[in-house]
């Protein structure tokens, strides 16, 4: 087991489960349907799918903020699957979580230095003032804002703030849920190159979640497509977004506009939605809207499989080929 | 040049608030013509929803507007609720981000829909109803007439945006204003919308005005693009002198600022240092002055006068309000 991989997950399922009521019977979600990830050293990994994917649960899991209902977790080679409370703690000094909404996920009556003191707290440990200082730089804000509060900041400062609270206790992965969604363009910007910044100075990993593939190309080094729970393609970006093989990936990436009037696109228009992860489709999540599905597709999932030999994998009977994929 | 069906001139909207005045869009100006797609472009606070709620008449209490807004030639500020009543929702539509606040979840669609056309038309319910089935189909909802009796909570979110523009169109408006109508729904769905959009625009002859942050969605499906900062117009022009000749360093920050998914990363995004202001914070000189990398160039001006819109080159009406003259050179 090389200390290389940050993180490992081996079929982690993730089910929610609805209770059943006198008009309704007991039903699993299954918001992730076993998923087989690593991330190593010095890795960003870049999680897209759309909503009802299963990515923001994957990342939760990862971070052990849910308990998997399957699967095992492994953080810098120690099994955590199983951990609880005050044994998860020195696990959490390796991954830490940045949320979407910095306006919910900071404490309204809290100042920026109290809510940069709690994961200190939480590893019990007393910080100077130097070292809040310190994360306030490295994310670009300055001593005279930590007396100050969560509303006396705009969204992107805000998103800052949540950013230097994760890198407090100096982990070496962090796992960010859309960390850029509800920013202004301008601002969104300023926040996708801070965490290259971060990268190289602090030598951190990411796993970043987005549903905006635009995003995640810009920082991603690989890619993993989710759709209904399950990884359908995950390679190295480049390969991923020039040449798709998976149906589902090559549909997705078509259908994100281009900043370039006139730009001519060969698009894909997917028809319907996507099915409830309640009763998903047999075999394959996606072939009630896959234009390439046949009868084989309805009997088993296909797993992920290498294309051309190299270290992108797609799990589909029919995956796009060369040519296909570069067009 | 098609004449215009919609005209917008030097809109004013100042919100009185407990904190004083707040001006939110501070004089634009901007017109639409038939079939033709105006995209408004901003981010928080530029004043582009506040310009669409005011042309709708749906300015709260509170607010003051001024200027002109003229449907077909006719002003409509100023009119009588009941007078515009009669226009909104039958010449003028307006779909929101916000499909499932824009429904009613005691009823279903297509009695919604149905309600829409009773409205402004004097039909029997039953001619309503079929009325509302057809527009369902055409918004390509499957077994439309079945789906009809469904509740909002039965529709998934691409199928309810679908419904409220089923919703919007019913009336066959002259003006339908989008405001983010693609911005909560997955990027395969907005390609359904988009594309249902356009269809309904060759069709119906539709202008179409739409608000969006979005550039990718604007630089497909607008004619022309109006750039708002901090309630005026920074920029406007057709979709082409936007994108290859963008005239002010707020546009090309924008461009520089928006990462794309078809070719491979830069290495850094161009970034606009700070954030939008808030409406009315600044007063004199240039709104975008302090996150301005030509202010330098320029100099004084830029803080004591406000630049106008001024010609630039380009399609035909390419203007930008900026003092420094000639095109900003992009900076990475």
């Amino acid at each position: 087991m090389s200390t290389d991989e940050l993180l490992r997950l081996d079929g982690v399922k993730k089910y929610f489960g609805l209770r059943g009521s006198p008009f309704r019977r007991a039903v699993a979600v299954k918001a992730v349907d076993g998923v087989d990830l690593v991330v190593r050293r010095g890795e960003t990994v870049g999680l897209v799918g759309e909503s009802g994917s299963g990515k923001s649960t994957l990342a939760r899991v990862s971070t052990r903020l849910l308990d998997p209902t399957a699967g095992r977790v492994e953080i810098g080679g120690q099994d955590v699957t199983r951990l609880r409370g005050r044994r998860l703690r020195p696990v959490r000094r390796k991954i830490q979580m940045v949320f979407q909404d910095p306006q919910a996920s900071l404490n309204p009556r809290q100042s920026v230095g109290t809510i940069l003191t709690t994961p200190f707290r939480a590893q019990k440990i007393r910080p100077t003032r130097a070292q809040l200082v310190e994360l306030l730089h490295q994310v670009g804000l300055s001593e005279e804002h930590l007396e100050r509060y969560p509303h006396e900041f705009s969204g992107g400062q805000r998103q800052r703030i949540g950013i230097a609270r994760a890198l407090a206790v100096r982990p070496e992965l962090l796992v960010c849920d859309e960390p850029v969604s509800a920013l202004d363009v301008s601002v969104q910007a300023q926040v996708l190159n801070l965490l290259a910044d971060l990268r190289d100075e602090l030598g951190l990993s990411y796993v970043l979640v987005a549903h905006d593939l635009a995003v995640v190309r810009q920082v991603s080094d690989r890619i993993a497509v989710m759709y209904l729970g399950t990884i359908v393609e995950e390679g190295p970006a480049a390969e991923v977004y020039s040449s798709p093989a998976h149906p589902y990936t090559r549909a997705l990436l078509s259908a994100v506009p281009v900043p370039e009037p006139g730009a001519v696109r060969d698009r894909i228009v997917l028809t319907g939605d996507v099915p409830t992860p309640i009763d998903p489709p047999s075999g394959c999540p996606f072939r009630t809207r896959c234009y390439k599905a046949e009868d084989v597709c309805a009997t088993t999932r296909p797993v992920l499989e290498p294309v051309a030999g190299g270290a992108h994998r797609v799990a589909c009977y029919f995956p796009e080929t060369p040519l296909e994929r570069t067009s | 040049m098609p004449e215009p069906v919609l005209e917008v001139h030097d809109l004013h909207v100042t919100f009185r608030t407990e904190g004083g005045l707040v001006p939110a869009v501070a004089g634009i100006d901007f017109s639409v013509a038939k079939g033709q797609t105006l995209a408004i472009v901003g981010e928080s606070g530029s004043g582009k929803s506040v310009s669409s709620a005011a042309v709708m008449g749906l300015l709260p209490p509170n607010a003051d507007l001024k200027g002109e807004v003229l449907l077909d030639g006719r002003e409509l500020v100023g009119l009588a609720q009941d007078e515009l009543r009669k226009i909104r929702g039958n010449d003028i539509a307006l779909v929101f981000q916000d499909a499932l606040s824009a429904l009613n979840p005691y009823y279903s669609v297509g009695w919604q829909v149905a309600e829409a056309y009773r409205l402004h038309h004097h039909v029997s319910k039953k001619e309503a109803h079929q009325r509302a089935v057809r527009m369902l189909d055409l918004v390509g909802i499957p077994s439309a007439e079945q789906r009809a009796k469904a509740y909002p909570h039965e529709f998934s979110g691409g199928m309810r945006q679908r419904v409220v523009i089923a919703m919007a169109l019913v009336n066959d408006p002259k003006v339908l204003i989008a405001d983010e109508p693609t911005t909560a729904l997955d990027v395969t769905v907005q390609a359904q919308i988009m594309r249902l959009l356009a269809d309904v625009q060759t069709e119906f002859g539709t202008a179409l005005v739409l608000i969006s942050h979005d550039l990718g969605v604007v630089a497909e499906v607008a004619d022309d693009v109006l750039v708002m900062y901090a309630g005026r117009a920074a920029e406007v022009g057709s979709v082409r002198d936007l994108f290859f000749r963008a005239a002010h360093p707020y546009s090309l920050g924008l461009l520089g600022a928006m990462p794309r998914v078809d070719v491979p990363p830069k290495r850094r995004l161009a970034t606009i240092p700070g954030s939008p202001p808030s409406p009315g914070s600044i007063e004199t000189g240039c709104a975008f002055q302090p996150r301005c990398a030509y202010t330098e160039r320029v100099g004084e001006r830029c803080i004591t006068e406000r630049p106008e819109l001024t010609p630039r080159p380009g399609e035909g009406n390419h203007e930008a309000a900026c003092h420094l003259g000639r095109r900003p050179e992009v900076t990475l």
